[in-house]
């Protein structure tokens, strides 16, 4: 470690040394809030040079010339213009929010995204989220990732992530520079993210920078807002379902502020009067719940301290209870992760973060079952949790480069699952299995530097290197990412970019193929046995804007390998207690490739985009489906997505989305053959699927709209909400059973889970 | 849209009744065609155990052999069938003897097993090879069914097994079996189960009868095929048949350590001290095959992954595998 320090040292004196300019750097702000703006657009107004502001609103813009005209834009505030003429560090450059007319009239110029090299990524307008219909009223941000090209759903109504290709467990979803490991609330149907907490939130599909690693195919980097500097503030809403309420606000003026969010479902509540009513002695319920905090507080105009702590549970019980049973069981599941995080600013060139992070997810089941006097009990369990440390440095030498380099620890600590089943009669126990699952210590450890350098006024190259070593027990491994990722401009408003990256993954999610939706994945570490997944990813793209920035338009080809992947065996169940490494088929390799289409309109009173996805994807294991490569449970051929907001007024705006996709693979069973049994050479008859994964869903397609209403009063502005989700009633599939008719024929039946729903909710902020 | 908004309670009951409703619907799957399926397990080796010096002539079966076609000279069998769809639940399956079936010996036509019934309790058409199938011979055999298809499948018969070094120790809880066993170059799997005999005395009724023994081998590659479900399904059939795979020892010598629980013993075996260890070496298709039939089989509950079935045999459907099984006869302390 003291060595990777001393070489970046090196490295940054030599890079020190090139030729005369000046230096712009600073933190850009929400003028009305103080809150740090993250992704602004630095740049000179005559030329092509420029940056964006990072997660903590810092910026460094060295020029070679000795006076400049600097533009900062940002979508929905107005840009602001400075003249600089020697090396100027600002320590606040704030900025203020549009007015909404001058808006709808007047087109802010912004950079190109055709100039930048990262590709294959899309930073999310929280402010557009919060316009999109959404399921019962409640706003999701990854429901509308999901509406994003490579970047497709599960099940009907499930927010996991499927990102070119990669399962939900490839993707790094941080916040505020955290991994969460589970991000479903209501067995998938909700994130467990609350759009009012979030400041920003931006997604990497391919062309990954050096300084992420640890998963294969997505980064989610998800910041909590910061709290209000100023002044206290609120903002609150209430659901058919939840409701939830932030506060924020300074605790010293300009110096500490906290933000404090909390969410809850009353499901139970509203349905235990029925519930009773139906069934006498029976109480059942669900409710899930998420709460976040943060203070920071800025010590001086270079350091800044930041804590943050996220939380949330869901829990589903049930209990019937009369003179002679008592039966209940319940299953919750949850993260806690918190986070401390200290941002210094060395010289105008040179910025440091540091990071101590905590992580835990936890589910867990009990299943109780008395009868008389016999007394039947059934506890599952599993659990991930994880300390860390991190350090990033950002370094600008020069006008051409941009360095990155920084190393990440992280001691995972896993219990992948805990079984104990207990039979007693008569108070006597009878049978006790308690099968403690091993635990699994393992480290990871990471190292990385890259750098974003123009080479010409044309081509400009991100390259860099990630390291990772990771030890479990007595085995080690080890690998060098290397990451590359350029754009050449065809003109100022178009481009043409390539980029490669090879990612490593040292824990897996060990998941039911069967789609049953219940959270009870596994995480399991790459052990002995079972070595890390790996993937290689390559993309090509072009890109090109209109009307400054108003149009964007996309066009990208990808294709990814992945090995070592792992599967559950064939006819293996996750509540079996045995070894889970004894249950999973290892070696695993995946193809995923394709392209993607993403038509955007960014700015005036019409937004939204169009993205179209064609993509194969495809699995291989040794021990599956013969041995045969066969579709991945989540293939689609096509994907396609339409989003659009209206502004009528200021005070009305509608919005509606459209989703379209193949239908999802899965097994039904197709024939029944005749075979030998292995033991005394009989005749059976068994049901066979036919080829793994061989049937498909019929294909989804699903309409929602909304219309907000808002109104400003003195001291506050309340929207209404009415959303309409899946407007014209399609019965798209959620799962397909077998049934067998009175005269032994066997029909096949769908479940569509969600017809037509709509909802209303009341938004409120002050 | 304002008095709408104001009646809350009018709106919430509306979405509560209009959530609930998840709806069913019949679907359409494609009709499956019917396919030829030609299954057989092929045995060579020992059929039997036979206990020494029994007036009663007692017998422990090979794992694998057709025990409807038990008689003097125990012949493999083999069969041809069809699929059915699985609309067509209530159909059995046709069995049918009026294919061609060749089998073939390097380039040999070795025999030509006719279709027949083989006793009254078993009905079906079967074929039956009278063949004494030699170990590491590689046998190829054709079925043709009566539409003209041509239906293959190639075998090479396992190494027998000779187990040597066999040592023996005890403690108070375990039998402690150790022994030697040269491994060919194929990939095989070798499929171990336990038995003990005892004698029985009820009434007027008396005789000799086994039981299975649980065990476990302490090597890495030992698994067992059918998942440990034991508390959930009493009595398992499967729960003692373990199987080590050679992927470690492949074509070389290998020691296997046997630990056997005593606890479990019967009363009855200490009258005879002697336990019996089936070890049958699998082809790679019939381990294959194997696996995949109890995946298939354990595969009963909602929370099981999919399993399909491992067929060998080209332009159809089924299995023709082959077992090559020894027996060892264990002398132990009281």
């Amino acid at each position: 470690m003291t060595k990777f320090y001393l070489t970046m040292t090196l490295l940054i004196a030599v890079m020190s040394t090139f030729g005369q300019s000046i230096t712009i750097s600073g933190f850009v702000e929400d003028a009305e809030s103080a809150e740090r703006l993250i992704g602004v657009n630095v740049f000179l107004v005559e030329g092509r040079r420029g940056t964006v502001t990072n997660n903590f609103g810092f910026f460094s813009l060295t020029i070679p010339q000795n006076e400049a005209q600097i533009r900062f834009s940002y979508v929905g505030f107005d840009a602001v213009d400075i003249t600089v003429k020697k090396d100027t560090f600002i320590a606040v450059l704030p900025m203020k929010l549009s007015d909404t007319d001058l808006e709808r009239v007047t087109v802010s110029s912004t950079a190109s995204r055709a100039e930048q090299t990262q590709m294959s990524s899309v930073n999310i307008d929280i402010k557009q989220v919060k316009k999109i219909p959404a399921l019962f009223g409640e706003i999701d941000i990854l429901r509308t990732l999901q509406f994003l090209p490579g970047v497709q759903s599960g099940n009907e109504g499930n927010i996991g992530l499927y990102v070119r290709g990669g399962g939900p467990d490839q993707n790094l979803i941080l916040i505020d520079g955290v991994p969460v490991y589970n991000v479903s609330h209501l067995f998938g149907f909700y994130s467990v993210f609350n759009a009012d907490a979030i400041k920003s939130a931006e997604l990497i599909k391919g062309g990954f920078p050096a300084r992420f690693g640890g998963r294969l195919s997505s980064v989610l980097d998800i910041t909590m807002k910061d709290g209000d500097m100023k002044r206290f503030r609120g903002e609150g809403s209430i659901g058919l379902i939840s409701s939830k309420l932030t506060l924020e606000g300074p605790l010293v003026k300009d110096k500490t502020s906290f933000m404090i969010s909390g969410r809850r479902t009353y499901i139970d509540a509203l349905a235990q009067p029925f519930i009773a009513m139906a069934e006498p002695g029976t109480r059942a319920g669900y409710f899930f719940g998420d709460f976040n905090i943060k203070v920071n507080h800025k010590f001086s105009d270079k350091d800044r301290v930041y804590a943050s702590y996220f939380f949330n549970t869901d829990k589903f019980y049930f209990r019937f209870e009369d003179a002679f049973n008592d039966s209940r069981a319940n299953l919750n599941w949850g993260n806690n992760v918190a986070s401390v995080r200290w941002s210094h600013l060395f010289s105008s060139k040179l910025f440091m973060n540091v990071t101590a992070t905590y992580t835990r997810y936890e589910w867990g089941s009990r299943v109780q079952d008395r009868d008389n006097d016999i007394d039947i009990a059934l506890r599952l369990r599993s659990n991930i949790e994880d300390y860390g440390f991190k350090s990033d440095f950002e370094y600008h030498p020069n006008s051409q480069n941009h360095l990155r380099f920084g190393t990440n620890y992280i001691r995972h600590n896993f219990r992948p699952s805990i079984f104990q089943f207990t039979v007693q009669e008569f108070n006597q126990v009878e049978e006790d299995v308690l099968n403690l699952a091993e635990q699994f210590i393992s480290d990871e450890a990471a190292l990385y530097v890259e750098n974003d350098q123009i080479i010409t006024d044309r081509i400009k190259v991100n390259y860099g290197l990630h390291y990772n070593f990771y030890r479990i027990r007595d085995t080690y491994y080890q690998s060098l990412q290397p990451r590359v990722s350029g754009r050449y401009l065809l003109d100022s408003q178009s481009s043409i970019k390539l980029s490669f990256a090879r990612m490593q993954q040292f824990l897996h999610l060990l998941s039911s193929n069967n789609g049953i939706g219940l959270p009870s994945d596994l995480w399991v570490p790459a052990t002995e046995m079972i070595p890390p997944m790996m993937a290689d990813q390559v993309a090509l793209g072009w890109i090109r804007t209109f009307k400054e920035n108003t149009y964007e338009v996309s066009v990208e080809g990808f294709y990814k390998h992945m090995s070592d992947l792992i599967e559950y065996r064939a006819g293996s169940a996750f509540i079996n207690p045995n070894d889970w490494q004894s249950r999973v088929e290892t070696g695993g390799t995946g193809w995923v490739y394709g392209g993607e289409v993403f038509l955007q309109k960014r700015t005036g009173d019409f937004t939204g985009w169009v993205g179209y996805t064609l993509s194969w994807n495809n699995r291989q294991f040794a021990n599956l489906n013969n041995g045969n490569v066969y579709p991945y449970r989540f293939d689609r051929r096509h994907d396609v997505s339409v989003v659009m907001t209206y502004d009528i007024t200021k005070k009305i705006d509608v919005s509606a989305t459209w989703v379209y996709g193949t239908g999802i693979a899965t097994n039904i069973p197709l024939y029944y053959v005749s075979t030998q049994n292995p033991q005394f050479g009989e005749q059976s008859s068994i049901a066979q699927f036919g080829d793994l994964n061989s049937f498909r869903f019929p294909a989804y397609h699903r309409g929602d709209i909304s219309i907000n209403f808002h109104k400003k009063k003195k001291k506050h502005e309340r929207t209404w909400n009415i959303s309409i989700y899946n407007v014209y009633n399609r019965l798209n599939a959620f799962f397909i059973f077998d049934e067998v008719q009175p005269n032994g024929d066997v029909k096949f039946r769908q479940v569509a889970l969600f017809p037509i729903l709509p909802s209303v909710s009341y938004r409120i902020a002050f | 849209m304002k008095k709408l908004i104001h009646k809350p309670s009018l709106l919430i009951a509306l979405l509560i009744v209009t959530a609930s409703c998840s709806q069913i619907i019949d679907i359409d799957i494609p009709e499956h065609e019917p396919m030829w399926t030609f299954n057989g397990n092929i045995c060579a080796g020992e059929i039997f155990y036979e206990l020494e010096n029994s007036n009663q002539n007692f017998r422990i079966f090979n794992y694998f052999i057709s025990q409807t076609t038990i008689g003097d000279d125990i012949p493999n069998v083999l069969s041809l069938s069809k699929s059915i769809p699985i609309s067509n639940r209530k159909s059995n399956h046709t069995f049918y003897d009026d294919g061609e079936l060749f089998i073939f010996q390097g380039d040999n036509l070795v025999e030509t097993p006719p279709s027949s019934v083989d006793n009254s309790f078993n009905p079906r058409p079967r074929y039956l090879s009278e063949l004494d199938y030699e170990p590491e011979k590689t046998y190829r055999f054709k079925m043709i069914a009566n539409d003209d298809t041509e239906l293959s499948a190639t075998q090479t018969i396992p190494k027998k097994v000779e187990p040597r070094n066999v040592r023996v120790n005890e403690s108070s809880s375990e039998t402690i079996v150790h022994f030697t066993i040269d491994d060919p170059l194929e990939t095989n799997h070798y499929l171990f189960q336990c038995h003990e005999i005892h004698y029985y005395s009820s009434g007027n009724t008396s005789g000799y009868s086994h039981g299975q023994q649980e065990f476990n081998i302490t090597s890495p590659n030992f698994f067992w095929y059918y998942e440990d479900f034991d508390f959930l399904e009493e009595g398992n059939q499967y729960q003692f048949t373990g199987v080590l795979s050679d992927a470690d020892f492949n074509g070389q010598s290998h020691e296997i350590e046997m630990r056997i629980n005593k606890n479990t013993h019967q009363q009855g075996m200490y009258q005879n001290k002697k336990i019996v260890i089936e070890i049958s070496s699998m082809s790679f298709d019939m381990h294959r095959y194997f696996q995949s039939y109890a995946q298939t089989i354990f595969g009963f509950s909602p929370f099981s992954e999919p399993a399909i079935l491992n067929f060998n045999v080209e332009n159809g459907l089924g299995a023709v595998v082959a077992v090559t099984t020894t027996f060892l006869e264990i002398e132990i302390e009281l």
